[in-house]
């Protein structure tokens, strides 16, 4: 889990061009939303290909996306479940 | 005494109809042209519907007329068709210096997605390279008509079409021109198609506007085209008159990038500053086109805005999306031309594919086809990426008669009023940032093209914001604040663009991830950045900015037109301030490409000896210049904007100094009062020779300068020059690196900026001491 949880934080910033952030930066139970780190819906939607490309695993429904991206932690628990 | 606009001529094709009378026909026929497609090639033929015309490529170039050898895109063809109807049904004769307005998004991507590839390798396609920016479309239809007026090509994404109604309008009304033919263009193409599929905001289904299950839009294809004249000799002649273009207004929501905001601001804005042009309350609107494109944001947004308008008084309204699907830039023409026949033939058109009303906001369309007795006004609205937002009131004639007088107090034209230059901004490949040096120290490279040097953006951009952006984007950011900055404006009255190219990085960056993943695996950010508005968007959005807010893209007509439409706004009295901008960016691959057509020189040259280098082409460049332009004279006042103008492919040397000696002589000058000619040379020699001829004859007594060895070669180059010579009135200088000959000894008081791109689109710009 912690593994996946530092390699999520890599391909987030290289997805969404967080150039000023580091992996150590982001804590994985902050919400990436919002108040945390403040992304918004286009990001939700780029992190969506970044799951089907790095992943394997479609979201069909935008959504569901909500619960999913809310941090690093929940993004990974949901790899995990859904990876075969 | 004011003037009353008429439309007296329609042209129409989308795929409900190749004319208006088909067209007329689906409409209360509730026969939708939505369905499987059949005709664009791409991998999701079987996943998504389309509206699109059925017809290929082949067949298109024979409806249209066309020569089969030439470079035709879809885009392109769609238009002459369109136009060419519009001009048959107003017989207007087409020799009398008609204005063209024309709108696209994405212009030739048609065929440029189809040979993108081979442009970068062998180029055995070749022909279609130069098709692909937006204004080619609107060249082939004004040169297939026979037009030899204004031509201009706006792009503000979905809202395109319904500002070149606006802006035909305006040239009308202020004396500028007597008829002009407006509307837009757009062809099905699978870069709209994969790109608005990243948004996820397509359905694969009918769509389903208004309606509480609504699942996103459909995409479709179209183009039509309006005769706009003035009223009183479109009745002397005796023509046929569909209705008086008597309200429009364009405003910004400067919510989001793609998203409406809750409130819907922009949208309410534009609805409601339209009908106060209109000079009619609400309640007089009998009848709403609304935009209604079928996505869970727009839907809901419109429908708040039109709430927030109309009360509990709405309208009868429905959105005809879900006949023609979306037809990006073409909708506020196409829908137009619905408002029109509404109003015609007295009835409103259903909204097809309705049953629940949407629980926010439970406001129920029109669902059949349903007769207005007396209907007198009509909405129609188009609202775009980038918070563009726009929209059109139609109104009858016989009732237009008694309000003639009222209505057009709101446009009063005071002609002459100056123009003044009183803040300026620039990033260019010289030190241009500050304003404390001018061209102290000249920046000399061999390189293949010239690039910006780049401005610390943090200095002026949030990171959080500068993720998104491309180089273009940035050096928009950084030069508009710069203008604003020096000229003490926090938020201008309005924002007007020029850019030839547009977002090329993001424009590539989609189109090479689409063609090398087969359409897979794509993200929305650099479709959603590659629209032509991009920066006027970015800019309004960062201030918070509600006003008008528009983009030309018309090659090196675009910052010439965008300066024409901002002196027109402030004539109008409708600004006091206005921020304007021209911009391109070159990439490697662009470079590349236009080596291929002789565009670009193939081999690294110095720039500072570039007019003395034998490869053919011009050395490639790039930058972002920024101009507050304001009705008073400040402190800082720079110069006085004297007059621009226009013109293309003339017929020989003989035309463009006849053209260039009216233009002088109309702003009240003599060849010899010019002070300096800047030159737009640019080392491509048979092209430069139109330069060597002029200076050698009109302009033999004149000093003259060269500025493209500073800044490159690029669509918008002409406001880098606005900007030198802006500052050369300012201080009384000319930098000795742009010298060409004789030095003037006294004063500078006028300068004269003479450009063309290869002997086809010429602008002349004319700046003065005030």
């Amino acid at each position: 889990m912690e593994e996946l949880i530092e390699k999520l934080k890599v391909q987030i910033i290289e997805q969404l061009n967080l150039e000023d952030m580091e992996p150590e930066d982001i804590d994985a139970e902050e919400s990436l939303f919002g108040e945390g780190l403040g992304l918004d819906s286009i990001d939700a939607l780029e992190l969506i290909v970044l799951l089907e490309k790095e992943y394997g695993i479609k979201i069909q429904n935008p959504k569901e996306g909500q619960k999913i991206f809310f941090s690093i932690k929940t993004i990974a628990e949901f790899i995990k479940e859904n990876q075969k | 005494m004011s003037t009353t606009v008429v439309v007296t001529g329609i042209g129409i094709i989308s795929s409900i109809g190749n004319n208006l009378q088909e067209t007329y026909n689906s409409l209360i026929e509730k026969r939708t042209g939505i369905g499987k497609i059949e005709i664009l090639e791409t991998v999701r033929k079987d996943e998504f519907l389309l509206g699109e015309i059925k017809f290929t490529h082949n067949q298109l170039i024979k409806l249209a007329g066309g020569d089969s050898s030439n470079a035709w895109t879809r885009t392109a063809l769609l238009g002459i068709i369109a136009a060419k109807q519009a001009i048959q049904d107003s017989g207007i004769d087409v020799n009398q210096n008609i204005s063209l307005i024309s709108a696209s998004t994405v212009g030739g991507m048609d065929r440029s997605e189809l040979y993108y590839k081979d442009f970068l390798t062998d180029a055995i396609h070749k022909k279609y390279i130069d098709t692909h920016h937006a204004g080619s479309s609107t060249e082939m239809i004004a040169e297939q008509c026979g037009l030899n007026g204004l031509i201009t090509t706006i792009s503000t994404a979905c809202s395109s079409s319904l500002n070149s109604i606006m802006l035909g309008a305006r040239l009308i009304k202020s004396g500028k021109t007597k008829t002009a033919i407006v509307g837009g263009t757009d062809a099905l193409s699978k870069f709209t198609l994969n790109g608005f599929n990243t948004l996820i905001i397509l359905d694969k289904e009918q769509c389903r506007p208004f309606d509480q299950n609504r699942m996103g839009l459909n995409l479709g294809e179209g183009a039509a085209y309006l005769v706009l004249e003035e009223k009183e000799s479109a009745m002397a002649s005796g023509k046929k008159i569909y209705a008086e273009v008597s309200g429009f207004a364009n405003a910004n929501d400067a919510h989001h990038q793609t998203a409406s905001s809750e409130n819907g601001d922009g949208p309410y804005l534009a609805m409601r500053n339209a009908l106060e042009l209109a000079n009619i309350k609400p309640s007089d609107i009998n009848y709403i086109n609304a935009h209604g494109t079928g996505t869970g944001n727009n839907d809901l947004t419109e429908g708040i805005a039109i709430k927030r308008l109309f009360g509990n008084n709405i309208p009868l309204f429905s959105s005809t999306k879900a006949y023609t699907g979306h037809t990006l830039g073409a909708a506020g023409v196409i829908e137009s031309v619905f408002a029109i026949l509404s109003l015609v033939n007295k009835v409103a058109f259903p909204n097809i594919n309705f049953k629940d009303a949407i629980e926010e906001v439970g406001i129920v369309p029109v669902c059949e086809v349903v007769k207005i007795e007396g209907i007198k006004h009509v909405l129609t609205n188009s609202f775009g990426f980038g918070g563009n937002d726009s929209s059109v009131v139609f109104s009858s004639v016989d009732l237009a008669e008694d309000k003639i007088q009222h209505r057009n107090n709101s446009i009063s034209t005071t002609l002459n009023n100056p123009v003044f230059i009183v803040g300026t901004g620039c990033v260019s490949p010289q030190n241009t940032l500050k304003s404390d040096s001018f061209l102290d120290d000249i920046l000399e490279v061999e390189d293949k093209f010239l690039q910006i040097i780049k401005p610390n953006y943090r200095d002026f951009i949030v990171p959080k914001l500068l993720r998104r952006m491309s180089k273009i984007v940035r050096m928009g950011m950084v030069s508009s604040s710069l203008a604003m900055q020096d000229a003490g404006v926090e938020n201008p009255d309005a924002i007007i663009t020029g850019t030839g190219m547009g977002c090329q990085v993001d424009t590539e960056k989609f189109l090479n991830s689409m063609i090398e993943n087969n359409e897979g695996l794509l993200t929305p950010t650099s479709f959603i950045q590659s629209t032509h508005n991009t920066v006027g968007g970015a800019i309004a959005l960062g201030k918070q900015n509600h006003n008008y807010n528009l983009t030309y893209v018309h090659r090196t007509f675009s910052f010439e037109s965008a300066l024409m439409d901002s002196i027109l706004l402030l004539e109008e009295g409708k600004a006091k301030n206005v921020l304007l901008g021209g911009f391109d960016e070159i990439t490697e691959e662009n470079w590349l490409i236009k080596t291929k057509i002789d565009f670009y020189k193939a081999k690294a040259v110095n720039n500072l000896k570039v007019l003395y280098d034998s490869q053919v082409g011009s050395m490639a460049g790039e930058g972002s210049s920024f101009f507050v332009l304001s009705n008073n004279e400040t402190e800082n006042t720079y110069a006085k904007v004297v007059g621009v103008d226009m013109f293309y492919k003339p017929k020989n040397s003989e035309a463009i100094e006849n053209r260039i000696s009216d233009f002088i002589q109309k702003q009240s000058l003599s060849i010899n009062e010019i002070d300096l000619v800047i030159l737009g040379n640019n080392g491509d020699s048979k092209f430069d020779a139109i330069y060597y001829d002029v200076e050698d004859s009109l302009f033999s007594n004149n000093p003259t300068a060269y500025y493209k060895h500073l800044c490159g070669e690029y669509d918008t180059s002409s406001a880098f020059a606005m900007w030198l010579a802006a500052r050369i009135i300012k201080e009384n200088k000319i930098p000795d690196i742009m010298i060409r000959k004789g030095r003037s000894k006294r004063e500078i008081r006028n300068v004269l900026i003479y450009n063309h791109f290869r002997n086809i689109n010429h602008s002349l710009i004319l700046l003065s001491e005030t």
